[in-house]
């Protein structure tokens, strides 16, 4: 996990300095967001499906690439995409007992073990038969099947990646996660799925965290709720998936950048999570009431929304034109796959659909 | 099937007393390890000269911090009324 602040800012002041530009963009385009979704609800009334979550990723999209947002923008973005959404998570705490987190949680766990293996080896398999190289196959492979840019970036070391095989990793798997943000809540709308099973649609299949759950949001706060639950299990398994890399590698006589030791398992682990838990923990005693519930629930939509204009404004059209191609088709196959596999797994072993 | 309805849960007087000292625990904990940072801080300022350090933490524990401490000041009535 990274730090803050990041180690290149002398001191906390210039790091906020550096931060101000890209956070006033983030809260304000959220502010719009909301205030359109109310315009949008007030003119064609709630059913409609477009909410706060589209209307927030499209107009980052859309400012970042029409208005060719510069560096300075960059820190208070990254912040926004990550830790806002962290924090967002650790607040979904106070609307969910246990009990909720167990029933959802125990299933998703069994559904994602399975995905990420899935997309590991199938990964390994496509990298060799297209000769991409095992090193960006499995990165490919652990982006996608587990979170995306900080599955990647936190796997790139332990198996000493090359920075263009990190660079071509994170663009198919930002891709992918695109056409999962619009086509799952358009299919759901469309099919008239309900919102247990279009969470953990939501859950597994993007690969980046805010994408899940912008996903399962856009769809409905349900959905959301399944999704954030379904991806943290997801997320907690990460540090597994590295250390059964890290002994493949080491076993193989490759070169890895981490010894097999059993403090991954922590080290690697995403410490939100467990305020997630904290705060789930409080409310199956009661400590929130229904009101509170409410006030927690907006103001994680707060961090939400503009956490969500950071995701729309991490897509840059220009960049993938300059990938390869092949990484980009392994990983639409491996998401197709894995959209598939959690369709049947969801729907037909946990009862969900 | 699992079911999409919100299920209230109402707690006993046990069990509001076990929250209350896991809430009261928290908030010691939390405490003592700000006031431990700010001594960390404060030392490092002592020592500036010496040997310049800088306080950092990490993203995911950031958020755990902050997550939990607006969940704590929204159980105190703190905060309230978030308009949405």
């Amino acid at each position: 996990m990274a730090k803050i602040p990041p180690e290149k800012y002398k001191n906390g002041s210039s790091y906020l300095k550096a931060l101000m530009p890209g956070l006033i963009y983030c809260m304000g385009l959220g502010v719009l967001s909301w205030y359109l979704e109310k315009a949008a609800y007030a003119h064609w009334g709630k059913n409609i499906p477009l909410n706060y979550v589209f209307i927030a990723i499209i107009l980052g999209m859309l400012t970042k690439n029409i208005f060719k947002m510069g560096d300075v923008f960059q820190e208070g973005i990254n912040f926004s995409t990550k830790v806002f959404l962290y924090i967002g998570v650790v607040l979904i705490g106070a609307k969910l007992n246990l009990v909720q987190i167990f029933k959802v949680g125990s299933g998703a766990l069994v559904m994602v073990s399975i995905s990420i293996t899935m997309m590991v080896l199938g990964a390994g398999y496509i990298s060799n038969k297209y000769q991409m190289g095992h090193r960006l196959g499995h990165l490919i492979g652990t982006g996608i099947g587990v979170c995306g840019v900080s599955a990647i970036i936190a796997t790139a070391p332990a198996i000493k990646a090359t920075d263009k095989e990190l660079i071509i990793a994170i663009g198919a798997s930002l891709l992918t996660d695109v056409m999962c943000l619009f086509g799952i809540p358009l299919l759901g709308h469309y099919f008239g799925w309900n919102d247990v099973f279009v969470g953990y649609l939501s859950g597994t299949t993007p690969s980046n965290t805010a994408q899940c759950i912008a996903t399962g949001f856009a769809y409905s706060d349900m959905a959301g709720n399944v999704a954030t639950i379904t991806k943290s299990a997801r997320n907690a398994l990460m540090p597994v998936l590295i250390l059964a890399l890290v002994y493949y590698y080491t076993k193989k006589g490759l070169p890895v950048g981490e010894k097999v030791r059993l403090g991954i398992l922590w080290s690697k682990f995403p410490k939100f999570v467990l305020g997630l838990l904290v705060l789930s923990a409080l409310a199956s005693f009661g400590l929130f009431t229904p009101e509170m519930v409410k006030t927690t629930t907006h103001l994680y939509q707060w961090f939400f929304s503009f956490c969500f204009v950071g995701i729309g404004a991490a897509v840059d059209f220009k960049q993938f034109h300059k990938r390869d191609l092949a990484p980009i088709a392994a990983g639409f196959v491996l998401t197709f796959i894995l959209f598939a596999y959690a369709f049947l797994f969801a729907g037909y072993v946990l009862g969900a659909k | 099937m699992l079911t999409t309805e919100f299920i209230p849960y109402s707690a006993g007087p046990l069990q509001e007393v076990i929250a209350i000292y896991i809430l009261f625990d928290s908030l010691k904990t939390i405490i003592y390890n700000t006031t431990k940072k700010l001594n960390i801080l404060e030392g490092m300022i002592m020592e500036k000269e010496q040997e310049p350090k800088k306080f950092r933490i990490e993203e995911d524990w950031f958020s755990f911090y902050v997550g939990i401490i607006l969940g704590l000041l929204v159980i105190a009535g703190i905060i309230k009324h978030i308009p949405w």
